[in-house]
């Protein structure tokens, strides 16, 4: 799973721990979302998505479907 | 939709209050049977823990943050749970199988923890298969 957290965070301005105290996550979360380490549950997902104004669907890829 | 937010918050006394509390119950016990020593052993261990944890997390943002808790804390919690319970089911199994080659009659508390390690599996695997 791909995302485009990093792209959409910068655009807002935002550092990594101002996105977490936003979404109630750790910036270690953030960060490890970024770097495609860590694929965020659906909830998560969704908040993420929202706080964006964006469909999941455009924030996060699965592999190969850019 | 409930958030990572309606959890109860967690404080950095959460840890080393716990391992503290874990501390005095096994230097309770061990001075309840008879051995006084080994039971401020414990407890000073315990509280060394318990303070060592107390100051990492006051000073180093990346501990503090490591177990801050949010969902990727979770999972790493769990999966690391999964694994301490294959190391201890392996060096149970081991141990009882051990003792059994050598004549001897199985450990009580380790049959216990078979055992209720099992049931564990079994009725959780029951409920949570009908919920998840």
């Amino acid at each position: 799973m791909v995302n485009d957290v990093r792209q959409l965070r910068a655009k807002r301005g935002l550092s990594q721990g101002q996105l977490a105290l936003e979404l109630g996550v750790s910036r270690q979360t953030i960060n490890s979302i970024e770097n495609d380490r860590y694929t965020p549950t659906l909830n998560l997902a969704i908040t993420i998505a929202r706080f964006f104004d964006k469909p999941v669907e455009e924030v996060f890829h699965a592999n190969g479907t850019g | 939709m409930p958030t990572e937010r309606d959890r109860p918050p967690q404080t950095r006394w959460n840890h080393p209050g716990l391992t503290l509390c874990l501390g005095a119950i096994m230097g309770a016990a061990a001075l309840i049977g008879g051995e006084p020593v080994v039971g401020l052993a414990l407890f000073a261990w315990f509280g060394l823990c318990a303070g060592a944890v107390a100051v990492a997390t006051a000073r180093s943002e990346w501990f503090r943050e490591t177990f801050e808790a949010d969902e990727r804390w979770s999972v790493a919690d769990m999966r690391a749970g999964r694994l301490a319970a294959v190391a201890m089911l392996t060096v149970l199994v081991a141990g009882l199988v051990y003792e059994l080659a050598r004549g001897h009659t199985l450990d009580p508390v380790a049959t216990l923890a078979l055992a209720a390690g099992g049931l564990t599996y079994t009725g959780a695997q029951v409920i949570l298969s009908r919920r998840l």
